[in-house]
């Protein structure tokens, strides 16, 4: 120090211990010092002080002998000391300050990440709620952390997540809120700070930790607990100010939560609503109430033949624009003042799809509202009936098309047992048939055999008829089974002349192959019967018994050919009586008494 | 936990790895281990931080104390693979201002 007589805080100065007592005496009386006064400390050794100032307290001082040139180097040397300290002092708070604003810049930057994650979350998977805890621990900078969720189908919690927890320090046992930690959250929604071993579940707690529910409506759905914050000097304890900033962002994670859990409600109902309707057989489109197809179920894309992307959101005239009969029933129900509040029914609608596959459809149409009951779309269904098409067109080949209708159309008419109920029942048998087969190939009488019943049937469903059965070459024919009607009399004798008409038409082509013609006579019988299923259950027969059919057998026997033998019964429920003879009687077997009949007698033209 | 898993020397530069929560612990293990290599006049250093994914600003805040150090002997700090919120955390907290950052150990080294 250039031959300075002065120090500050060595043992070498004289007087050192003096001066620092003298010093403190000056600092005690709050007299304080002055910048340049003079104190003299000994009586015979003169010695000057000059303060050394920081923020406006005396800190220390410069001391040293009393002459002219020292005490002008002590004074530079106290104020340069004075105003350097002032410098390191204001330097280091600036610092400070700029610290605790990046601090602060780094907070709200987190928050704002958070914030931002927390509206990309797309899922509560573990590796979401890791990557939330993860960032307030940093954001708190934070040593540990834990994610606990509440499993909403067990309602037991579960730690979802963790961060820097031993295994050890993990809950052993089942988590309920009940009682403890979770029980305290669940009866205040509020955050806590805690202290090490509070409770059994923050035991990895080391200074002490905070807590904040996640909750939905009231409800607990967990927590998040942040452990032991950090600072330059070891662990510190959360603030209130830190307990504030946590309950908000819980809250903005509960938020989210709350979406997610929606959002995977929603999902488990949509999939649930699609599983139910990939289960139906049933096609279904949903169309909006501007005609934009919205929904449609997979029986519905196997119908219409194209991709889901294809089809939804089109509008539905492009996507059946071929299919004019399908889009009538659409644009009808649209149009028509009852789509507003009524169902509509259209059965056998045709649609061919993309790939040129023919179908045969049921539809119902029914408008759809919303919470508002106003109409916000419509819901087609519709059965595809192809199969059952298919099924009924090959079964009716086997047994008459009416049976076939009845039984498809009501399960129980395949119960064995019967009911009582009116029937015109007509026979009508092939005359001279032996002496014809004889005189006939085999393979020409099947062929001729077959011709003449599918032209005999064609008339007996012209008129309305249901063929029983073909025993041999005799044809028995119900009127009135499964479903009567007042016209089953006329239509059995209508459909008899008509036979023999049909017929006629037939040997002249037999003659024409240098065949033998047919005859054939008819018997024709009205009154009750009992029509049901007659057999076994693995083979049964829909047909009808009693007196009155085996009545219209012996009529058919008795009958000529070109005969038709009416009862009275059925002549009294015809308009066309001109066409039979007066009453005649005639003997049948099986009845001691004669029995009023009229004939009818077809002219060959 | 946060450790150092490898200290080595590449290029004049110490290359310290470390892994886990970039914190308090972590910090001052780095600090005392960069003390230790100025004794030994070992002044630039370069920090990978791959396996650490996470830090707090504790941790960043002992770096910035590991920057002045290495500042006064007229070293340096060089950060490598730092994960995007790391190197977002120590831009606000000023740090990279005063040390390079590399994507990768190679581009540190050859720096």
């Amino acid at each position: 120090m250039g031959g300075l007589d002065y120090f500050l805080g060595t043992q070498s100065v004289k007087y050192q211990k003096e001066a620092i007592s003298y010093f403190r005496e000056i600092e005690k009386s709050k007299v304080g010092l002055n910048k340049f006064d003079i104190h003299f400390l000994h009586e015979d050794y003169q010695v000057v002080f000059y303060p050394i100032f920081c923020k406006n307290e005396t800190i220390g001082f410069v001391y040293g002998n009393n002459t002219v040139s020292n005490a002008q180097k002590l004074l530079s040397f106290s104020s340069l000391l004075s105003r350097k300290l002032a410098g390191i002092f204001y330097e280091k708070r600036i610092r400070k300050i700029e610290s605790r604003a990046s601090i602060k810049d780094l907070e709200f930057e987190s928050i704002v990440q958070l914030t931002n994650m927390l509206s990309f979350c797309e899922d509560l998977s573990n590796e979401t709620l890791e990557y939330i805890l993860i960032h307030l621990v940093s954001l708190y900078a934070a040593s540990k952390g834990m994610f606990i969720l509440r499993d909403s189908n067990t309602n037991i919690y579960e730690v979802r997540a963790t961060f820097e927890i031993q295994s050890e320090d993990l809950p052993k046992r089942m988590l309920t809120d009940n009682k403890g930690l979770l029980s305290e959250l669940k009866n205040t929604n509020k955050t806590f700070l805690l202290k090490p071993d509070q409770f059994n579940l923050v035991k990895f707690v080391k200074q002490n930790s905070i807590c904040s529910p996640i909750y939905f409506r009231g409800n607990l759905l967990g927590c998040i607990i942040l452990a032991d914050k950090e600072s330059r000097r070891g662990f510190v304890n959360f603030s209130s100010k830190d307990a504030n900033l946590f309950d908000s962002l819980t809250k903005e994670i509960s938020l989210t939560i709350n979406n997610l859990k929606l959002i995977d409600d929603l999902q488990s109902t949509n999939n649930l609503i699609d599983n139910i309707m990939t289960s139906i057989e049933a096609g279904i489109i949903k169309f909006t109430e501007f005609g934009e197809i919205e929904y449609v179920n997979k029986k519905a894309i196997d119908v219409i033949g194209l991709e889901r992307e294809d089809i939804q959101n089109q509008y539905y005239g492009i996507i059946f624009a071929e299919n004019e009969s399908f889009l009538e029933v659409i644009s009808n129900f649209e149009e028509s003042e009852s789509a507003n509040n009524k169902v509509q029914i259209i059965k056998n609608v045709p649609y061919v799809n993309s790939n040129r596959v023919s179908r045969t459809l049921d539809t119902t149409i029914s408008p759809v509202f919303d919470k508002n009951n106003d109409r916000s779309g419509f819901i087609l269904s519709f059965d595809d009936i192809s199969d059952m098409q298919k099924v009924k067109t090959t079964f009716k080949k086997y047994v008459s098309g009416n049976i076939v209708d009845e039984i498809l159309d009501d399960n129980s008419k395949t119960d064995l047992g019967g009911t009582l109920t009116n029937a015109c029942v007509l026979f009508a048998d092939i005359r001279g048939f032996t002496s014809f087969s004889e005189k006939t190939t085999a393979s020409d009488l099947v062929a001729i055999l077959n011709k003449y019943f599918t032209d005999m049937i064609d008339v007996v469903y012209e008129f309305n008829g249901t063929l029983d059965k073909i025993i041999g070459d005799e044809l028995m024919v119900l009127f009135g089974i499964p479903n009567n009607s007042d016209q089953d009399c006329q239509n059995a004798v209508d459909c008899g002349i008509t036979m023999f008409k049909r017929l006629d038409r037939f040997n002249e082509e037999l003659e024409k192959q240098n065949n033998h013609k047919l005859r054939i006579g008819i018997g024709i019988h009205f009154g009750e019967v009992v029509a049901g299923n007659i057999g076994s259950d693995k083979q049964m027969n829909y047909t009808v018994i009693g007196d009155n059919v085996n009545q219209a057998a012996r009529f058919c026997s008795h009958a000529r050919p070109n005969e038709i033998i009416i009862s009275e019964s059925v002549y009294d429920n015809i308009s066309n009586k001109s066409l039979f003879t007066d009453q005649i009687f005639i003997n049948v077997k099986g009845k001691e008494k004669s029995i009023p009949v009229r004939s009818f007698t077809h002219k060959l033209n | 936990m946060s450790k150092i898993i490898s200290t080595e020397e590449h290029n004049n530069f110490v290359v310290v790895k470390t892994e886990g929560y970039f914190n308090k612990d972590l910090g001052e293990l780095v600090i005392s281990l960069v003390e230790e290599n100025v004794k030994e006049n070992k002044y630039h250093f370069i920090l990978d931080l791959e396996q650490s994914k996470i830090v707090n600003s504790i941790g960043a805040s002992i770096l910035i104390e590991v920057i002045e150090i290495l500042q006064e002997k007229d070293g340096s700090l060089s950060l490598c693979h730092m994960a995007p919120i790391i190197e977002k955390t120590f831009s606000i907290m000023g740090l990279t201002k005063y040390c390079n950052t590399f994507k990768s150990l190679e581009e540190a080294v050859a720096q």
